[in-house]
């Protein structure tokens, strides 16, 4: 057997074995002695031989497919070994791998995560609820919306500042158990893994003097009574806004960039200015206390400096107003200050502003609504509004200066002078560094000046303690934990000190913490082993779902499979349990003229979810081997199953893989599947939902370059009322490579109520290279919603020249409209996965570009 | 450093038909040129070939930066030699949003792309970008006003020495032309930008505040003068001012422009 038209040079991600060193290797070809071979060397019970060898009998009987001939000459089922037993043995740790592969991970830039995975241990996310406010240089903003390019505020463990930091990764870490931390008023939902920063006292037994030490504990191991860190106060950042200008200032002059006067002013007038609407004309007027002789004159000037505008006492002396207003009234509109009492909120660009600046227009608004309660032993502000809104808004922004403020309160007063009628109004109590508010009525100031003690969070009797904290870190007492049940998470990776400030905690960030996968799997009670072992091990578990899904007679692929396969993984996850890190094996096909026949087999009982990630790889022979596969997955009611592949055979490999999952009652299976290697790849993972409210999704990206051809898709099979598909398939070819997409979506008599959406894009690096879309439905039920859009485009001249004015070079213009391009499937992906899949592609790009 | 962009007797053709016939000009650091010209003068492509879009055959001339020739160099090189182009219709990349693209640009030019992020982050302040439009996919959906102020906001971060505005005044609303103007006329005066506007409204002009005005009529410079001369042009139109100076072609009859996307039947 030949090899023609293949040019290896090509391909640069594979590696030779040069040792032919197998323990066992039986002479090529298929018959039944071969078949019983294999069952022997495994020491398989009698029913599994038996499975074989009448798999092996249909095998035979199937015809020779004629798209199979066409496609696939290069195959002679009688030159293909079927099983060789290699002296490798599972490989456990980083240095027992080929140096070839190691090579190749190196490159992919993803060696870390392997090395881990390999020596025995996972990744773990930690996570926080997707509501979650994390003190941005944008303002507080939720986890689920920062990205790479945010910067958030990290704790210098050194130096116990709070400084800037970068995010570089951020992801939707799955559902988790939320443990919600509640501390000085302030509440956080994070997994239980997530660690916080944390004061525990180390004392020797029998000391009197207590020794605090600085350390991460996860949320499962914190306990009420706990010191943990918060983050007093923020280092300045921000810049000055520009300002939007009335279009006729006439009247008056206006600044065209933010000061601390302007921003008092905005303040104040959020607090009380309106402006009113007078015939034709709007004017501006202020709400003032006449009293207060002194905020009166102050308004007056600041207006006159920023605007030149003069404003008068009214006749009551409760407001301010000036003529030929209508300009100031329009400046107001534009810079987002307009609205009523009850609209009004803090514009968004105030959030961005330097502290100073951020300190002057909460200054302004509590010179306008604020009171300084003058008690004995302390002092605080009192934020009355009924705008409760706006109450939110000016909470996040004293956060953003370091000035702690309580929830936001509802509070019920009678009618000064109707009784029966209850006003309901909104308040915010200031407490913490409120003294740096400048403010300007010196009703206020004054007592703010004046106050007698200084809330620090970090007094604690006889210890130590201070030494730990500075004017940006405190400490607070844990006051309770409580379970929140279950919710979406997520997670940010900060460059630097990897943590950062939510909620006014200081939590870790992902940074990935390794722990022991297989004991901690095993106190689950899941079963994660190679298929051959299982067989052995779990017989009742198998011999219950072996063949079931994909029976031996399905096609003649999956009776070869069945007669010979050999490896592949099984898993099973008990009822109720959710295996929170993704579960991974790595395949390859060993040596030259070997076929590759793994199968694999998940079970995730009732309530249970898993994630499995399967990555393969070959070494470049020189003549053509054969991928195999069959893959079953069964959900059972309820249960979540998602499969990850990222498949980067050497480009002589036919890859043909039968996969299919049974979603039971509301069940959710995933098929994510990546496709860049092997010459050839026949592949179409598929669902059959055979409960109500089932759910099957495929999500897959291919990547054909010169001599591929990516014949993939999916099949969605409604066997159930209220079943619901997605098929989501991107594809790409260049160099003449090319790709199909092949789908199935069938919906069977009687199930009523079933939604389905495929989708599928293809994109065409240029004239050489192909892309065909096959779409099919089944309809046999009436009341069901079938959608498909499909759409091809072409990396256009307009795009690269576009990249290319920017001063990217074509390559990296290119690599990056095709990361764009699959951007909705890697964000699916685990980052590290994520990171894998776009840079095979890039460095596959690469090899074509050359 | 003052900086030099000096063409001169540049031409281009598509298709073997000829679309600038001998184009000088020279814009300096600071400096505000506007170009103006009816429809099918050439305005266009004399961008495009400046950056080096490859549709063009360029036959005689050159483009120098500082002394060097830009013309032999790819459109990606001339970039990182310090000149920008702001297009009139800027292409949408779905997936890649601008903070991605601007710090592969800073890659490219061996700079810290995290400086890039912040800068992206005050710009787009300043130009009144949302967070949405920089989270998106660079230009994809994006309104004629959102893409012109994106075009804007990457031209602020790049910071070139010399930047082509391609009718960076179309398809914007008032509030979005003002905001741009403004953040450009900052550009020429605070970092020393050069500006090559090429426009067929007079309405750019009122924020821009040019030193000169050139009149691109039938692939060359028919006029040149000082700010007046868009007034004068307002009066007469362009038929006016040909007439005027006895200019006979004022519009080039191109050949159509192929789009690729227009393309069916793959």
């Amino acid at each position: 057997m030949s090899v023609s038209g293949i040019d290896l040079g090509k391909y640069k991600l594979g590696w030779s074995d040069t040792q032919d060193d197998y323990v066992y290797k039986p002479k090529k070809g298929l018959n039944e002695n071969v078949v019983k071979d294999i069952s022997h060397h495994k020491s398989e019970p009698e029913w599994m031989t038996k499975f074989r060898l009448n798999s092996l009998k249909r095998f035979e009987k199937k015809p020779m497919l004629e798209w199979f001939a066409r496609n696939m000459p290069d195959i002679d089922f009688n030159d293909i070994y079927y099983y060789i037993k290699p002296t490798e043995k599972q490989v456990s740790d980083w240095d027992m791998l080929p140096e070839g592969m190691k090579t190749t991970y190196e490159r992919l830039g993803i060696p870390e995560a392997e090395r881990k995975f390999l020596a025995g241990v996972t990744a773990q996310y930690e996570c926080l609820r997707g509501s979650t406010l994390v003190w941005t240089t944008d303002g507080l903003r939720p986890i689920k919306e920062l990205g790479p390019g945010d910067t958030v505020f990290s704790l210098d463990e050194q130096t116990k500042e709070i400084v800037e930091a970068r995010v570089v990764g951020a992801a939707q870490s799955g559902d988790k158990e939320i443990l919600e931390i509640r501390a000085r008023g302030a509440v956080i939902g994070a997994s239980g893994n997530h660690p916080f920063y944390v004061l525990r006292d180390d004392r020797k037994p029998g000391r009197q003097r207590a020794r605090y030490r600085a350390q991460w504990v996860q949320a499962d191991d914190l306990r009420v009574g706990d010191f943990v860190g918060i983050a007093t106060d923020l280092p300045d950042f921000g810049v000055s806004a520009p300002l939007m200008l009335p279009q006729h200032p006439k009247g008056g002059s206006f600044p065209r960039l933010t000061s601390p006067d302007l921003c008092w002013w905005a303040g104040l007038y959020i607090g009380d200015g309106f402006v009113h609407h007078r015939g034709a004309f709007d004017s501006v007027e202020i709400a003032v206390d006449a009293a207060d002789g002194g905020l009166v004159d102050e308004i007056v000037r600041v207006t006159e400096s920023l605007f030149g505008i003069t404003l008068e006492l009214s006749g009551d002396g409760a407001r301010l107003s000036g003529r030929g207003t209508a300009a100031l009234a329009e400046f107001v509109q534009l810079n987002g200050l307009g609205g009523t009492a009850h609209t009004k909120r803090v514009p968004e660009w105030v959030f961005g502003l330097p502290l100073a600046e951020r300190l002057a227009f909460v200054a302004g608004y509590v010179d306008a609504d604020g009171y300084v309660r003058d008690h004995l032993r302390n002092r605080d502000v009192v934020v009355t509004s009924a705008n409760a809104a706006l109450l939110d808004d000016t909470k996040q922004l004293l956060a953003l200066c370091g000035v702690r403020a309580s929830r936001v309160v509802e509070v019920t007063n009678r009618h000064p002078f109707d009784r029966d009628r209850l006003m309901t109004a909104y308040q915010l109590h200031l407490s913490g560094r409120f003294d740096r508010l400048p403010c300007r009525s010196a009703q206020r100031s004054d007592r703010l000046g004046r106050r007698r003690y200084h809330h620090t969070y970090r007094t604690a009797k006889g210890t130590t303690f201070t030494a730990h904290t500075s004017e940006m870190l405190g400490f607070v007492r844990v006051e309770a934990i409580e379970r929140a049940g279950v919710e979406a998470t997520y997670d940010i990776e900060v460059a630097g000190h990897h943590n950062f400030v939510a909620e006014g905690f200081v939590v870790h960030n992902s940074e990935v913490v390794y722990h022991k996968n297989r004991e901690d799997l095993e106190a689950l009670g899941v079963l994660f082993t190679d298929m051959d072992s299982a067989v052995r091990e779990h017989p009742e578990i198998v011999q219950q779902y072996f063949g079931t899904v994909i029976p031996p007679g399905d096609n003649k692929f999956a009776a070869l499979n069945s007669a010979v396969w050999s490896g592949g993984s099984f898993i099973y996850v008990p009822p109720g349990v959710h295996v929170d890190m993704p579960l991974q094996a790595y395949f390859r096909i060993n040596a030259e003229n070997a076929g590759q026949f793994e199968r694999t087999l998940i079970i995730a009982d009732e309530g249970a979810s898993v994630h499995y990630v399967e990555g393969c790889s070959a070494p470049v022979y020189s003549s053509d081997s054969l991928h195999s596969a069959v893959v079953e997955l069964i959900a059972k009611p309820g249960a979540r199953i998602r499969y990850t592949t990222i498949q980067n055979w050497s480009p002589n490999v036919y890859n043909l893989v039968t996969k299919r999952a049974r979603a039971e009652a509301e069940a959710t299976v995933e098929w994510i599947d990546g496709n860049l290697g092997s010459k050839l790849t026949m592949k179409y993972p598929a669902v059959v939902m055979t409960g109500p409210k089932a759910h099957g999704e495929v999500l897959s990206v291919a990547y054909a370059g010169p001599g591929q051809h990516q014949d993939a898709g999916a099949k969605m099979t409604h066997a159930a009322p209220e079943t619901t598909s997605i098929i989501d398939s991107k594809s790409i070819s260049k160099d003449g490579g090319r790709t199909t997409y092949r789908g199935l979506v069938r919906v069977e008599n009687g199930a009523y109520g079933v939604k389905s959406h495929v989708r599928c894009d293809a994109l065409i690096l240029d004239e050489e290279s192909r892309s065909d879309t096959y779409p099919y439905m089944e309809i046999e039920e009436e009341d069901a919603r079938v959608g498909h859009e499909a759409t091809v485009s072409k990396v256009g001249d307009d795009q690269l020249f576009y990249l290319m004015s920017r001063g990217l070079d074509e390559q990296q213009a290119t690599a990056m409209i095709v990361n764009g391009f699959i951007e909705p499937i890697t964000k699916t992906l685990p980052m590290e996965y994520a990171v894998e899949l776009s840079r095979l592609i890039e460095l596959n790009m690469e090899g074509a570009v050359g | 450093m003052s900086s030099r962009l000096v063409i001169s007797g540049l031409r281009a053709s598509v298709d073997g038909f000829e679309i600038l016939r001998g184009v000088d000009l020279e814009v300096g650091s600071g400096e505000v040129h506007v170009v103006m010209g009816p429809n099918g003068s050439g305005k266009s492509t004399l961008s495009h070939v400046i950056m080096g879009r490859g549709d063009y055959a360029v036959t005689e001339g050159s483009v120098a930066l500082d002394g060097e020739e830009l013309l032999t160099l790819p459109t990606w090189q001339r970039a990182a030699r310090g000149l920008f182009l702001a297009m009139q219709y800027p292409v949408a990349v779905p997936g890649v949003p601008v903070g991605e693209l601007v710090a592969a640009a800073a890659r490219t030019r061996g700079d810290d792309p995290a400086a890039y992020a912040d800068r992206v982050t005050a710009e787009a302040q300043r130009l009144a970008v949302t967070d949405e439009f920089l989270t998106r996919g660079v230009n994809d959906d994006f309104s004629g006003g959102e893409q012109k102020r994106m075009e804007t906001l990457q031209l602020a971060v790049l910071t070139p020495k010399i930047a082509v505005l391609d009718e960076i005044d179309s398809g914007l609303d008032v509030d979005a032309l003002r905001d741009v103007a403004r953040r450009v006329e900052a550009m020429t005066t605070e970092d020393d930008l050069g500006v090559l506007a090429i426009t067929h409204y007079n309405r750019l002009l009122l924020g821009l505040r040019p030193d000169r005005i050139h009149v691109l009529m039938g692939g060359r410079i028919v006029a040149s003068g000082g700010p007046e001369l868009a007034g004068q042009l307002e009066e007469t139109g362009y038929e006016g001012l040909a007439a005027d100076l006895g200019v006979e072609e004022i519009t080039l009859e191109r050949p159509r422009e192929v789009d690729p996307f227009a393309e069916p039947g793959f």
